[in-house]
């Protein structure tokens, strides 16, 4: 799972339409993520394709989306491996540090 | 008087030869970037020519993209983005533009995707046109030559000659403009530099120009 699919299935834990997604994601640190409309675009297909995210419904003409039983399995693996990531990270500095 | 005021009414336009957005992306983008600022917006691209329409100078960013007939809520996530829908080709090809400062409308890891994506797109119509082309040629000097060469009527001679070289001609075309940039993008997801991109299709559309001339040429009696 790279960045932009993290960022994006952890958005859609609530509902949202791809538009609000963007916004939200534009309020955290640009530095930490940027995830343009043509990516978060794509993303979207992929995730629906791979049974990550579904719509559940059409607000006017904007689609809006939320994240499958599967979805929601995949980003706690996701999050537990990358806690362990940072876990052995920290340990490593701390290790030299001391 | 009023030819004069229909005569104010019409934009003045101007084409520009394309340098192929498969071979030279960045150099086109580049290029329309330049013209915007001069004055001339970019309206649409019809085959390899692009056609600009005189307007107020705007300084602005390009960015194309390549999506499969996205819907409107692509183009709509784009322009809430700040990025405004210039002109699509087939409905694969997305050209955007932006004011300058706007967010990129990539992510920075997505960069190569958009060329596995356009590669994926033009797989499918250069493997058919190439192996259409080689059928073809097979054809072509397999059995349409050694039969002709046993005919006596010239004027049928001349005349499947002639329909021959149509198909082949248009065969080869069709097998250029999709093989070409499949391989194209292929190189740049190998991380072949733009530059070599370049001069490596510069050849090729040599050989290949070529090739179709002297076989035109070497039908004239």
């Amino acid at each position: 799972m790279n960045d932009s699919q993290f960022y994006i299935l952890a958005a859609l834990v609530v509902p949202r339409h791809g538009y609000a997604v963007m916004q939200m994601l534009m309020e955290v640190d640009s530095q930490t993520i940027h995830i343009g409309p043509a990516t978060l675009y794509t993303t979207l297909r992929q995730l629906v394709e791979a049974g990550l995210l579904e719509r559940c419904a059409s607000d006017g003409t904007s689609k809006i989306y939320v994240i499958t039983a599967e979805g929601r399995n995949r980003l706690n693996d996701e999050i537990t491996r990358k806690r362990a990531m940072v876990d052995f990270a920290l340990q490593a500095l701390d290790q030299h540090e001391q | 008087m009023s030819n004069s005021l229909s005569q104010k009414s019409l934009p003045i336009t101007r084409r520009e030869l394309s340098s192929g957005l498969a071979f030279a992306e960045e150099y086109d983008l580049q290029r329309l970037c330049k013209w915007s600022a001069e004055g001339w917006r970019l309206v649409k691209i019809n085959g390899m020519f692009m056609v600009l329409e005189q307007a107020t100078p705007e300084q602005v960013n390009f960015a194309i993209d390549y999506q499969d007939t996205p819907d409107s809520e692509y183009f709509e996530m784009c322009a809430a983005a700040g990025w405004q829908h210039v002109t699509s080709i087939e409905s694969h090809i997305h050209l955007f533009k932006s004011v300058l400062g706007t967010a990129a409308i990539f992510s920075a890891t997505d960069a190569t995707t958009k060329y596995q994506r356009a590669a994926h797109m033009f797989a499918k119509p250069a493997l058919w046109s190439s192996v259409g082309l080689m059928v073809s040629l097979v054809l072509l000097f397999g059995v349409v030559q050694p039969w002709l060469m046993a005919q006596q009527d010239t004027m049928m001679v001349m005349i499947v000659e002639i329909i021959a070289a149509i198909i082949i001609v248009v065969i080869a075309t069709l097998s250029i403009f999709t093989a070409f940039p499949w391989a194209a993008y292929r190189l740049r997801l190998a991380g072949i530099p733009v530059r070599t991109n370049k001069l490596i299709f510069g050849l090729l559309f040599g050989i290949c120009g070529a090739v179709v001339g002297y076989y035109m040429g070497s039908m004239i009696p």
